[in-house]
């Protein structure tokens, strides 16, 4: 119905031998970055999707990739993609 | 820089507010300021506001308010009356905003396929908003405006 | 350069996910953050202000402002969840009224009781009250200072106000609001167990088959753990609840077993599960024989009201209340048989079947069961009675120290067990569960605090209650209240709060953020520093001890309780203090502050400022020029160290979610009086109550015993008072939220629409309570959140517009000396 754009971070706990290749495939994905990365085996990744579907479905695909040990959401926040281009700055 | 003015006048305002008069029941606002062993008129009930705006956020962690009446909701062992709007199922239908997938989640983080039962009862975090009036104002500032004053300062 | 909305938003999700990962922002930030000098926020974990449960939060921090907080995901208490309190704990501290200047009551000029309130220094305020405090100590001697403290102090303030009172101005009258909310369960520890606080923990919610609820409504009161409770039961669907209040409220909206009961009536009910586990010969006896034994407490003790009342008069052992006797198993039995179904229906009006079925989930020793209580046992003029009625039940059974098994006392303050309680600021007790009437338990605190033999004094100081009947009789002249709103707190508020405050022999001081009704009633507010204006440490409900940084300054003149106390006590001399004799028997004091005796004596001032971290503010330490809270904590730590209230390394609570004690060797004790948990445990025993002498926890036969007062002609209702969700005690941070407020802008007083009717007023009306000692005006609430039974209304006590103290009775527990605010009668008129 509206434009909105959900921007959410995850938690995200690996093998140590996974970070590498788990920062590459979510890198490789629409919407993901992977903006901190601890080489001990914890990634936090940023998601911008257009709705929780993608998000969970993210997720769904995220906890089944090889390496990967947990997955937890800390942040969500959604808003209208038009609210979001508004510079944060005064006059 | 504002807002530092503004408090500063805030308490100026207040101090000299005091200088003036400061009997008892001069001070506390929530006490209306009536003295301890008077009685006020106790104010009336306020209404809850029903259909109102969605609530801005001051920060994104803040649950949001609930804009409308829920008299009556039923919310227990049996039913839960948000839920039946609110969760995923039903926003196709209903057109309600979606609890956020935090409520998904169980306490060590892991996603559930429903509501986390943790999250059941939705008025602990979340409350209605009648139209009383503030007693006592708050100089709480959002973020956002003090992210736009330090970059003012260093431009 | 430009920066979007959607930039700051990813910055926030980012910097809260890396700090939830535990990982730097600070290296991390810049791969993303457009601009990060501008956006960044520091988040610090701190414990939650409000109550007893004690969640993590992670605050944000900008430019010297918090900006927004959020459950922690990484404290096991709540795991990422807030109540509604909770999410807006980042608003409490910026009410537009915050109190900034010490305010002296004047008139042309000079100090005067019936002056205005003006604007002072604080040297002028100090001056004042150090002439005070002086005059009254020559006077009268120290039996005249008094001071009033807090569950909300953090644990260094409460340790410093215990020190500066016992061992500075030599009076045991100190006592924290803790009197009114946990003193019951103190007594019921103490005397059952030796040693105060909980066995278990909250992850015994997790292990626990039923859930049993004795007048707490967690829903609203203790809502995060009631969020664990509901996962529970909703998660495995053999698990029951059971709820019991003398009214309908949230909580039963879980309850499989939904319990009202005539007010008082706990007490027969609490003795028919004793008497049902023993006729039915479900006792546990391999646990009983090993670890119980009997005694039979003191009957007709009175209710804590002023000793010339007749009902002091006429109770028997109304001076001797806590005594008790050695009693047999059999003797108990003996004792239990009038509390049979007839007599406990009778007196409750809960039929047998719904007595036998909760007494069933106790009995059933396949059932774990967890039992909790807070202010309907506490409040209670037979509170501590209660207490013990319910480790009765437990211990009868076995059901105790094992994960699952576990009575639970909740507490309603943040820092009602770290400060309150382990701290001993109450009248009669010293840290670490010692009191001051124990000559060995004196020394040893003289001893830590580097002060000469006899300093403290060995009779028990006045309470909370007898604190405000002394004042109003002139007994106590210099009274300094801090961290707590007493003239609303306190029962009786027109007999026995306000003519203490306003006689014009007593100099009042009150230090607080905002101007609350106390307040008001004060000659001298000293503006306080609240939270994370400061560094602070506060112990929970379940033993764990959690301590945060500084983030942000106090505004304006704004200095913590702490420095108040420690800067106040520069203005005394020694000789000014102690006696004569006692300097002459330990000339090395004179010549000294009593700030230098009690602070600067090597231990407190033992770590400089290089051990501060630098990314933390922390104004005390910086201007007494050492590392003060370290100081203070390492002293008092010494106190329980090897005597099972282990406390761990200063350092190493700011680095964990807080830590349960006992703390020996880093490890925490998640089950105390348990082998397999905790180390103080007897080689080879399962459990070992090992804080009484012979090991044994002690099961009291005590009765059923009437309230102090019950409806009458005159005033035909019962009044209960307690609080609302979105409020927490009596209002002055949360009703300066808006959120919070609008939500809940005022009280009611909730009836049933049945009573309404017959007083001709109906939903909104206003209407009159009165007692005998004073009236309120409040409008009716027939719906809502509580539905009341016929004969019983209920008020919250948050709304200082709306005082309902005015109207409940100063009738306390005579062992404990806590008010009991569940039970008055009352009138209604419509006005």
């Amino acid at each position: 119905m509206d434009d909105n754009v959900h921007i959410s971070s995850l938690v995200v706990q690996v093998k140590p031998q996974s970070v590498d290749s788990i920062k590459a495939q979510c890198c490789a994905r629409e919407g993901v970055d992977v903006p901190a990365v601890d080489p001990v085996g914890k990634l936090v990744v940023l998601l911008e999707l257009p709705s929780q579907r993608y998000i969970v479905e993210f997720i769904d695909w995220l906890q089944a990739r090889e390496g990967v040990i947990s997955v937890s959401m800390v942040y969500h926040h959604v808003e209208s993609r038009l609210a979001l281009e508004q510079e944060v700055q005064g006059t | 820089m504002r807002l530092f003015t503004i408090l500063t006048c805030l308490t100026a305002f207040f101090l000299l507010a005091l200088q003036s008069v400061a009997s008892e029941g001069e001070l506390d606002a929530l006490r209306a300021n009536v003295p301890l062993l008077q009685e006020p008129t106790p104010e009336p009930l306020y209404q809850v506001e029903d259909r109102s705006r969605r609530p801005v956020r001051e920060y994104p962690m803040q649950p949001p308010t609930i804009p409308h009446r829920i008299d009556n909701y039923q919310v227990d062992l049996n039913a839960n009356r948000c839920m039946a709007c609110h969760a995923r199922s039903r926003i196709g239908e209903t057109q309600a905003i979606m609890v956020s997938v935090t409520h998904y989640m169980d306490r060590e983080g892991n996603f559930l396929g429903d509501l986390s039962p943790r999250r059941y009862f939705c008025m602990q975090c979340h409350v209605p908003q009648t139209d009383a009036p503030s007693r006592v104002g708050n100089t709480f500032v959002d973020m956002s405006d003090l992210i736009r004053e330090s970059r003012q300062r260093s431009e | 350069m430009k920066l979007t909305r959607r930039d700051f938003i990813k910055s926030s999700a980012v910097a809260t996910a890396t700090t939830a990962a535990g990982m730097s922002t600070a290296v991390q930030a810049q791969n993303i953050v457009t601009d990060a000098q501008h956006t960044q926020l520091q988040w610090s974990k701190a414990p939650c202000r409000f109550c007893g449960v004690g969640c993590g939060v992670n605050v944000a921090v900008r430019d010297n402002r918090v900006v927004a907080t959020h459950g922690d995901m990484q404290s096991p208490v709540n795991r990422g969840i807030n109540c509604i309190k909770g999410y807006f704990l980042s608003k409490i501290m910026y009410g537009e009224d915050r109190l900034t200047q010490p305010l002296l009551r004047k008139t042309n000029g000079e100090y005067d009781k019936n002056g205005e309130f003006t604007p002072v220094s604080w040297d002028e305020a100090f001056d004042v009250m150090a002439e005070k405090y002086k005059a009254a100590l020559r006077e009268k001697g120290p039996g005249a200072i008094g001071m009033f403290g807090s569950g909300q102090w953090t644990i260094w303030e409460g340790y410093v106000a215990n020190k500066l009172m016992k061992a500075g101005f030599r009076s045991n009258n100190l006592d924290p609001n803790a009197r009114h909310c946990m003193a019951s369960a103190v007594f019921g520890f103490m005397r059952t167990f030796g040693s105060d606080e909980p066995m278990g923990c909250y992850e015994d919610i997790e292990a626990a088959d039923a859930f049993v609820l004795w007048g707490a409504n967690m829903a609203e009161m203790h809502p995060i753990l009631w969020t664990r409770i509901t996962d529970r039961r909703l998660s495995h669907p053999h698990v029951r609840v059971s709820v019991l209040s003398t009214f309908e409220h949230r909580s039963f909206e879980l309850a499989d077993q939904p319990i009202i009961f005539t007010p008082q009536a706990d007490l027969a009910i609490l003795n028919y599960i004793a008497r049902y586990i023993i006729e039915n010969d479900r006792v546990n006896w391999d646990f009983v024989n090993e670890n119980v034994r009997f005694m039979e407490g003191n009957v007709d003790i009175g209710y804590g009201l002023r000793p010339e009342h007749r009902l002091e008069l006429a109770a028997h052992n109304a001076r001797d209340s806590a005594g008790a006797r050695d009693i047999d198993f059999e003797r108990f039995r003996e004792f239990l048989q009038q509390y049979d179904a007839d007599m406990v229906t009778e007196i409750s009006g809960v039929p047998k079947r719904q007595l036998d079925a909760l007494a069933e989930l106790y009995a059933d020793p396949d059932t774990k069961v967890m039992s909790f209580w807070t202010m309907g046992f506490n409040q209670h003029t037979r509170g501590v009675w209660a207490n013990h009625m319910i480790y009765n039940i437990h211990l009868l059974t076995g059901k105790i120290s094992t994960p699952g098994n576990s009575p639970f006392s909740l507490t309603g303050q943040p820092s009602a067990c770290g400060t309150a309680r382990e701290v001993g600021t109450f009248s009669h007790r010293l840290p670490a569960d010692m009191v001051v009437t124990n000559d060995h338990h004196r020394r040893y605190a003289e001893e830590i605090w580097r002060v000469p033999e006899g300093t403290i004094q060995s009779q028990p100081g006045a309470h909370a209650v007898l604190q405000n009947r002394m004042l109003k009789d002139g007994d106590i002249n210099v009274y300094w209240v801090q961290c707590n709103n007493n003239v609303q707190a306190a029962a009786n508020l027109v007999e026995e709060t306000y003519p203490g405050y306003r006689n014009p022999d007593n100099f009042i001081i009150v230090s607080e953020a905002y101007p609350t009704v106390t307040a008001e009633l004060a000659d001298l507010i000293l503006p306080a520093a609240m939270w994370v204006e400061k560094e602070g440490a506060y112990g929970n409900a379940e033993r764990r001890t959690q301590f945060w940084q500084q983030m942000v300054t106090a505004p304006g003149e704004a200095r913590s309780d702490m420095w108040q106390m420690m800067e106040f006590s520069k203005r005394f001399d020694i000789e000014e203090v102690w006696p004569e004799a006692m300097l002459d028997a330990n000339p090395e004091y004179r010549g000294k502050t009593l700030y230098e005796v009690l602070f600067r004596n090597g231990q407190v001032d033992a770590y400089g400022l290089d051990e501060l971290n630098p990314d933390f503010g922390n104004d005390e330490s910086h201007h007494f020029g050492y590392y003060v809270q370290k100081g203070l904590f390492e002293e008092y730590a010494r106190f329980g160290r090897g005597k099972g209230k282990d406390l761990d390394s200063f350092d190493s609570y700011h680095q964990s979610r807080g830590k349960l004690w006992p703390v020996v060797d880093g490890q925490e004790t998640r089950w105390r009086y348990n082998g397999d948990y905790d180390p103080y445990v007897e080689e080879g025993r399962k459990i070992h109550f090992y804080a009484q002498a012979d090991g044994r926890a002690i099961i009291y036969a005590v009765p059923y015993e009437p309230p102090a007062e019950a409806p009458s002609e005159d005033y035909p209702l019962w009044l209960v008072t307690g609080r609302v969700l979105e409020h927490w005690h009596s209002g002055s941070m949360t009703r300066r939220v808006p959120e919070l407020h609008r939500a809940y802008p005022q009280a009611v007083v909730y009836m049933h629409p049945e009573d309404a009717r017959e007083l001709g007023v109906r939903r909104g009306s206003e209407v009159r309570i009165a007692s005998p000692r004073g009236d309120m005006h409040t409008r009716v609430e027939t719906r809502g959140r509580n539905r009341m039974p016929r004969g019983v209304v209920y008020v919250p006590w948050f709304d200082a517009s709306q005082l309902i103290n005015k109207v409940t009775l100063d009738a306390t527990d005579p062992i404990s000396k806590q008010t009991d605010f569940k039970k008055c009668a009352c009138r209604i008129e419509a006005v």
